[in-house]
């Protein structure tokens, strides 16, 4: 049984902060019983909830207070403390991050009592506009890392200076850059598997369930493996297809521009290109074999760049759209097994076959 | 993209979604568990019980729920093709041990130690040709009763305030175990997605 029982009080009553503001209250103390406390200590750390496991970060402890305090007293304790920079605070569907701030007192030969309760931390949309992590020489992350692969001087150049900046990118996005979404070795693999039963079905029956079965399983592998090489089968009607998203970092409110460029060698008819903005949350639950992971886009909006058309053989196409990231865009967010990412998927849906697709990571910061 | 922000889950009185990821401690705490029984013999080394159930049975809440009576028992959930670092202790929570190599199961059942064991292999064999004593309890089957006790025990410890809570239904609790059988992961699944859903304090349905 504790000897006394605690409560945080917020000065003010929206719970609502901006970084650098400063967050006061107190902490009051109402004592059942003589005791003394090693320290009354005032935590405050993030942590995200939702399906994905646990994480925390950003710890910080006052003490507030040590010594004795006296039966039927009501003590208290003040603090002040300007509310973090970040991250920030997320209530999405499979993902939430929150502050919390935790009064704990240490009591000697008892139970420690404590309580905690959230505090909300939001951009500051007034704030200067921060340096950008990536330097002028690189409009997209895709092209920042093709510098990196082919020429020593970016590799030095990033070594310098964007170390962190691409870390953030991919830990954002969780290493996918762009690219198909179904992988073709899976694809190949339920290929494989659907002909090892065709094959059987016919040696051991002719026409029986085993060939049926094997029919369906070798047609929807034939299918997940031509959509998974999707664009390199899409560019040999399409010509080479450069596409990118510049800034790769932006604001809430800001306007990205998306552009868009191929040239087919023949006639190609297409059902549109569109520019999609994503947010996408991510997270893994559990470990090891009981490990799953469970995506959710919660922000989808597409943009048009070209109404479906048909194109003709060495005609240039070049599009150009802007994407908007809207006014109350959640910023992106990163910590394991819990992710927030935006990104920019472009799609050249095509009449015949497979479409071109390619995702574009942006990265949103106050 | 996102409505005033508010205190999460304020709208039903609760801090966070009852179903969502625990941290350990957390799930300690909740486990609706009977495990009393075997406190006394794995007090003493040399003994095992073996947990044996498919995912999502209760295994892991098992073992972290034998916690409340040895709080100090390191618990250890071995992956797979990984070799971990397995701490001397009187009592070991291992997780997942049919992963574990079997000549280095048996070095690990030569330990002067007791055993509380999760797996989805039967490892009775091996404990036996070990020489250590053991009880094997299969988790397989949910009723009502239980299912009930695990939905208001969760819905409950994450409490905002004095007042009312939302409730799961019999019917939605019943209508989960014909959905589900006895697969608590994947229930929490979908009860995790109607308390995302819920707008107010009152009974969900599934």
């Amino acid at each position: 049984m504790a000897k006394c029982e605690l409560e945080i009080v917020l000065d003010r009553s929206d719970d609502v902060f901006v970084p650098g503001e400063q967050v006061t209250g107190r902490v009051e103390v109402r004592v059942d019983a003589p005791c003394t406390t090693r320290g009354l200590k005032l935590i405050r750390e993030w942590r995200t909830h939702g399906r994905g496991n646990n994480t925390s970060g950003g710890k910080e402890e006052l003490v507030l207070f040590q010594g004795s305090w006296s039966p039927g007293q009501v003590y208290t304790h003040p603090f002040s403390f300007p509310a973090p920079a970040g991250p920030f605070t997320y209530h999405g569907h499979m993902l939430y991050v929150d502050w919390y701030l935790r009064a704990q007192a240490d009591i000697p030969r008892s139970s420690d009592p404590k309580v905690e309760r959230e505090l909300l931390v939001v951009p500051n949309a007034r704030a200067p506009r921060p340096e950008p992590l990536l330097g002028r020489a690189y409009s997209s992350l895709p092209q920042m890392l093709e510098q990196i692969k082919t020429s020593e001087t970016a590799r030095q150049e990033l070594r310098r200076t964007q170390q962190e900046a691409i870390g953030r990118f991919r830990r954002a996005y969780g290493g996918k850059i762009s690219g198909p979404t179904i992988g073709w070795k899976f694809a190949l693999g339920i290929l494989v598997v659907g002909l090892v039963f065709l094959a059987a079905g016919v040696w051991s029956t002719g026409f029986g369930l085993e060939t049926v079965f094997g029919v369906i399983v070798t047609a929807i592998g034939a299918w997940m493996f031509y959509n998974a090489l999707g664009n390199p089968i899409a560019e040999r009607a399409l010509g080479a297809v450069h596409a990118e998203v510049t800034p790769a970092q932006a604001r809430p409110g800001d306007t990205l521009t998306c552009r868009v460029s191929f040239m087919p060698r023949n006639p190609v008819e297409h059902k549109g290109v569109t520019a999609t903005l994503v947010a996408r949350e991510r997270v893994v639950s559990g470990s090891g074999t009981d490990r799953s992971e469970h995506t959710k886009d919660v922000y989808t909006a597409p943009v048009t760049l070209e109404e479906p058309r048909r194109v003709a053989g060495g005609e240039p196409v070049e599009l150009q759209t802007p994407v908007a990231v809207p006014v109350d865009a959640a910023c992106s967010f990163s910590a394991p097994d819990n992710q927030l990412s935006w990104l920019v998927n472009v799609r050249i849906r095509r009449a015949n076959g497979p479409d071109w697709s390619s995702d574009y990571p942006v990265v949103v910061q106050p | 993209m996102a409505a005033r922000l508010t205190l999460p889950y304020a709208h039903l009185n609760l801090r966070r979604n009852p179903f969502g990821e625990l941290p350990p401690e957390e799930r300690t705490a909740l486990a609706v568990v009977d495990l009393e029984h075997f406190r006394e013999p794995l007090e003493s080394p040399g003994f095992a019980l073996q947990l044996l159930g498919e995912s999502g049975r209760g295994k892991t809440t098992h073992l972290l729920g034998l916690r409340r009576y040895f709080p100090d028992a390191p618990y250890v959930r071995i992956q797979e093709h990984e070799a971990p670092r397995i701490p001397w202790a009187p009592l070991l929570l291992l997780d997942e041990l049919q992963h574990l190599p079997r000549p280095a199961r048996a070095v690990l059942f030569r330990r002067e130690a007791s055993f509380a064991i999760g797996t989805h292999a039967d490892l009775g064999d091996e404990l036996d040709r070990a020489g250590v004593a053991f009880e094997t309890v299969v988790l397989r089957g949910l009723d009502l009763e239980r299912l009930r006790a695990i939905v208001a025990r969760r819905i409950e410890a994450a409490r905002r305030g004095p007042g009312p809570l939302p409730r799961v239904s019999d019917p939605a609790l019943i209508t989960l175990l014909q959905r589900h059988g006895d697969d608590v992961r994947a229930m929490e699944g979908e009860l995790y997605d109607l308390f995302e859903r819920l707008e107010g304090v009152g009974d969900g349905e599934v």
